[in-house]
């Protein structure tokens, strides 16, 4: 394609070749950038017409052609990281120290915001407020930084065991509870998007059932205050 | 009768879901979740099968009785046609 350039990444243990046309997308990446000498696990590139076929599809992604262009990227290596062990994950996820703790729910809830909250009272330091990844081993989950990290923009290029993960809800009083590894599935599912090839689909399925069952997993019911973030961080860190 | 293809199912924390994949995901969204004698009817009615098919089949791999198995397997191929995900 004309005009087309590559920058080449290590994330989540992978070396990522990304093929793109606008310069947003190497912007993304500053902190993930290796050199192109190093051979790629996996390739991504996008079909001619994608970009503006995403732009005029009802309910697509929005923004500048750089933005739909890094966001359609993002979705495309999404899809084939499963079959590698990771998985792309809707979530605000921080740094304590030397373990991650993640919060997930429906846009708009205020999961970044109670991340936020960690950072500014604990000094949690933000892995990626938006998409971070996981890698899912058989016997242990790591949460890590990735160049797509939302509005915001807030990641870094670490890999930290995860700790804990929390399903946010609003409400007027705060409350936390464990989640049964039964109860986890439809809101695992619900916070990554499922692979349109079989075998695929068929890894990130296994994938989560790893996270429902070696993360613990909490759900807290909180507004937006100083009280709903001790709470979470006391009873997912184990602080005192 | 079979159930529709182009699904994928695993166990995720300790239930059966089935998604939707290839051509699938643009009439099918979301997911299903299947108990232990769903999970079974499921992959039993990836291929065609008769009632009394599907009933021997629940019987085998659970200690229900006949009876109790025909109406597990009416009631599941029910949701299935309700939900459209049964082969016409």
């Amino acid at each position: 394609m004309p005009g087309e350039m590559e920058s080449r990444i290590r994330v989540a243990g992978l070396t990522v070749a990304l093929y793109h046309t606008h310069d947003y997308l190497r912007r993304l990446c500053r902190d993930y950038l290796v050199p192109p000498t190093a051979a790629p696990d996996l390739t991504v590139s996008l079909d001619p017409g994608e970009i503006e076929a995403e732009a005029a599809r009802p309910g697509g992604l929005r923004g500048t052609p750089g933005q739909v262009e890094s966001l359609c990227l993002c979705r495309k290596l999404a899809d084939l990281l499963p079959t590698y062990g990771v998985l792309l994950f809707h979530a605000a996820a921080v740094r304590v120290g030397e373990r991650g703790f993640a919060f997930a729910g429906p846009s708009g809830i205020g999961k970044s915001t109670h991340a936020g909250l960690w950072a500014e009272y604990f000094g949690a330091t933000f892995v990626n407020g938006d998409k971070p990844l996981l890698i899912c081993r058989e016997d242990e989950v790591l949460v890590c930084g990735s160049p797509w990290a939302g509005k915001e923009g807030r990641q870094q290029n670490v890999t930290v065991p995860l700790g804990g993960l929390c399903f946010v809800r609003r409400a007027k009083e705060n409350r936390i509870r464990r989640l049964p590894a039964e109860e986890a599935a439809a809101r695992l599912l619900s916070q990554s998007l499922t692979p349109r090839e079989a075998d695929a689909a068929g890894s990130w399925l296994t994938l989560l059932d790893r996270v429902a069952r070696l993360v613990p997993l909490w759900e807290i019911e909180c507004d937006i205050s100083r009280r709903a973030a001790e709470l979470s961080y006391r009873t997912m860190t184990g602080s005192p | 009768m079979k159930r529709k293809d182009g699904f994928v199912s695993r166990q995720v924390g300790g239930k059966v879901v089935a998604v939707p994949v290839g051509e699938r995901t643009e009439h099918f969204s979301g997911m299903i979740t299947l108990n232990g004698t769903a999970a079974l009817l499921w992959d039993e009615l990836a291929e065609e099968r008769t009632e009394t098919e599907l009933v021997e089949a629940l019987t085998a791999a659970y200690d229900v009785t006949p009876e109790a198995a025909l109406a597990d397997v009416r009631a599941f191929v029910k949701k299935l046609a309700d939900a459209h995900l049964l082969e016409p």
